[in-house]
């Protein structure tokens, strides 16, 4: 929820895409452990001191962006892209697949669907969503 | 692999897009015996698989879906900006628009817009002194574009558009017209305005029409209506829109012979009396090795309808070239222009574009500058703002939680695009030629010279200021842009095109070549002029008529 703004269970598949994508060998699963047992999580936290938990290590910030970007967009190759010079994967990955990219957040967030997922009748885009 | 010779047929089509379908079709409707070559692959059986496929790939590129791994990707759907097309690295001077080599072809992939031409596009050097005229008027043509609606489905408002801009309409569309976008609304507001255009000192009424489409309102032909799936380009999941599989099943169906995976290398031509002998046919496949027939063809006719960059390359590497082939290479280019909406407007749902502005299609301002159809888009920024990239933004800007849903939400859902295709004139220094470099297959690839002309330069300035024009009226945000870059809109046109003698053109207006008896050409690579609609439509109705004749020479 403090990540995403969902109320979703914490997606290991996410965090082994992502430990490939950096050529990581288990070490972002003891960062996400690190940020997920810091005893901050405990109380609820306002934007400035979410930050502040994430920006306690170059890699918290790195993971929780991007676990986020994964949880939205299930997009990893795109991710690979946009995210180049922050990250600097040694290769684009064939890891994501149109699972990954069908459940994406962002969908949700923007009440649409994702491409070639419409499970829409016809004429549903002729009407504002209902949520 | 049966041998071809083996095979018995009157005639051969070369390529199995919309156009040598609807032939093959309508030819083997009546008993002529029609043998389909296609140089990609069948892959009509992989639909659902194609569209996932489309989703998890790396470049969500037109020919993203059809990849197979066994084709090589030049030959499957040339990229445009790399690879295949031997053309200028300078992205003004490319040609930047596909198509796709497969069972069906390129309409797999188009966005199935389906206007029409209207009477000006086929008089424009009569009126503007642009150009050339057609060989053929819109009165004759008028039938089988009502043909070509009803064979291919397309949901129109019959009374929207029957004497829009002087195209009279002697047949409603066979469905209603696609339900407009929610964000449409807003431009339907001030459908009716009047906007003074400064080109060339006229008021114009501007109108919002819905888009005639060749997608499903309902059922129709056994398939069925569009869910919405947004993913019309490259691929429909459920054959909503349709695309030439339709044919190719009904010409196989009444008797048509399909072979898929064999690539006419060459005609052979008598070189006395023209009429083409042979062809040389490479067959390739995964489990079978390559091999190369000769194909007897002397007592037969046959049909080129491979599109308009490997029509004239299949006739230069056959040595054929009189009547301009490979000339006149012509797209519509494309611009856009982007807005923030001042409330949601929910973007990314259902077809890309249902509704445009068309009144730009015709007009005096046509002797200084392109005329040019509007679209308004239902896609977010389209190609300049995905929403995994505006998303990604955020996350930059240290936006996590329920900020960034609302971020999200916020951003996303207020993008709006508004594109331009702008219409292109005949010039023979935009071309396709042989190139000295070879595809997978060994042989020469297309060598393009392309332009981005004054013509065109100025209609992007035009059709920019009716852009901000729009947007002002709807009271939304416009965003500015730092370039004026066309893009192509996959209209590949010219090449081959048609006239009244081979002093000015390769082939009459029933795309029978002047030169070669028993050869004829279809597609939009016959267009003398580029038209100011998305081609297909107007390509299909040519076809139609061309099958008309030949089963008038075929048929007792």
């Amino acid at each position: 929820m403090l990540l995403t703004g969902f109320s979703i269970p914490v997606d290991m598949h996410a965090l082994n895409l992502f430990e490939r994508i950096r050529g990581g060998d288990g070490q972002y699963q003891a960062v996400l452990d690190g940020l997920l047992s810091d005893q901050r999580w405990g109380a609820p936290l306002g934007e400035e001191e979410l930050l502040e938990l994430l920006q306690a290590s170059t890699d918290r910030k790195l993971l929780a962006r991007g676990l986020t970007y994964l949880w939205y967009t299930g997009d990893l190759l795109q991710w690979t892209k946009l995210a180049h010079d922050e990250l600097r994967p040694e290769s684009l990955l064939t890891a994501a697949t149109p699972p990954d990219f069908y459940a994406g957040l962002m969908w949700q967030a923007i009440s649409a669907h994702p491409p070639a997922l419409s499970g829409g009748y016809y004429g549903h885009w002729h009407y504002q969503p209902e949520n | 692999m049966e041998p071809l010779n083996e095979l018995a047929f009157d005639v051969v089509v070369v390529g199995t897009g919309v156009c040598g379908a609807l032939i093959s079709h309508k030819l083997s409707q009546r008993g002529v015996r029609v043998l389909m070559l296609e140089a990609g692959p069948d892959q009509r059986a992989n639909r659902i698989q194609m569209a996932g496929a489309y989703v998890a790939s790396a470049n969500r590129n037109l020919s993203a879906p059809y990849f197979d791994g066994i084709v090589p990707p030049d030959i499957l759907g040339p990229d445009s900006s790399k690879g295949y097309y031997d053309q200028s690295s300078v992205r003004s001077e490319q040609l930047q628009s596909t198509f796709q080599r497969t069972v069906g072809g390129s309409t797999w992939h188009f966005l199935g817009n389906m206007p029409r031409f209207v009477p000006s596009d086929f008089e424009l050097y009569s009126r503007y002194h642009k150009g050339v005229d057609w060989p053929i008027s819109y009165e004759v043509l008028e039938p089988y574009y009502t043909i070509a609606e009803k064979e291919i489905g397309v949901a129109g408002d019959h009374d929207a558009w029957n004497d829009y801009l002087g195209a009279f309409r002697s047949k409603p569309y066979p469905m209603h017209a696609i339900w407009p976008a929610y964000g449409d609304k807003f431009f339907d507001s001030i459908s009716g305005r009047s906007y003074q255009d400064e080109s060339d000192g006229s008021a114009r009424v501007v109108q919002v029409l819905r888009t005639p489409q060749a997608r499903n309102s309902t059922i129709y032909d056994g398939r069925p209506a569009c869910a919405g799936n947004s993913t019309c380009t490259p691929i429909c999941p459920i054959q909503a829109k349709y695309d030439a599989s339709v044919h190719i099943k009904k010409a196989t169906a009444t008797g048509a012979h399909l072979i898929s995976s064999a690539l006419v290398k060459k005609l052979e031509v008598d070189p006395k009396t023209g009429v083409i002998t042979h062809l040389s046919v490479l067959r390739y496949g995964a489990t079978a090795e390559s091999r190369e027939e000769s194909l007897d063809i002397s007592n037969k006719t046959v049909i080129i309808a491979a599109n308009a960059i490997e029509t004239p390359r299949l006739l230069l590497m056959s040595g054929i070239s009189k009547g301009g082939v490979g000339l006149h290479l012509m797209d519509h280019l494309q611009g856009y222009a982007l807005a923030e909406a001042s409330e949601p407007i929910y973007p990314f749902r259902g077809p890309i574009t249902t509704s445009g502005i068309d009144v730009f299609r015709d007009g005096k301002f046509r002797s200084e500058s392109a005329a040019f159809r509007i679209s308004i888009g239902n896609d977010g920024w389209g190609r300049e703002g995905s929403p995994a990239k505006e998303t990604w933004k955020l996350l930059l800007e240290d936006k996590f939680g329920p900020g960034l849903r609302a971020a999200v939400r916020d951003r996303l859902t207020r993008m709006h695009r508004i594109s331009f295709s702008t219409e292109m004139l005949p010039e023979a220094t935009n071309r396709v030629e042989l190139s000295a470099k070879v595809d997978a297959f060994g042989l020469p690839r297309p060598k393009i010279t392309f332009s981005f002309p004054d013509y065109n330069k100025r209609a992007f300035l035009h059709a920019g200021r009716v852009a901000e024009w729009l947007y002002k009226q709807t009271g939304w945000t416009q965003r500015p842009l730092d370039k004026l870059e066309p893009s192509g809109a996959g209209h590949i046109i010219g090449t081959t095109r048609m006239g009244t003698a081979s002093s000015n053109s390769f082939a009459d207006s029933f795309g029978a070549a002047h030169e070669h008896p028993n050869l004829y050409v279809a597609g939009p690579c016959l267009f003398p002029t580029a038209g100011t609609a998305n081609p297909t439509l107007t390509a299909v109705a040519l076809a139609l008529r061309t099958a008309d004749r030949l089963l008038q020479l075929l048929v007792p």
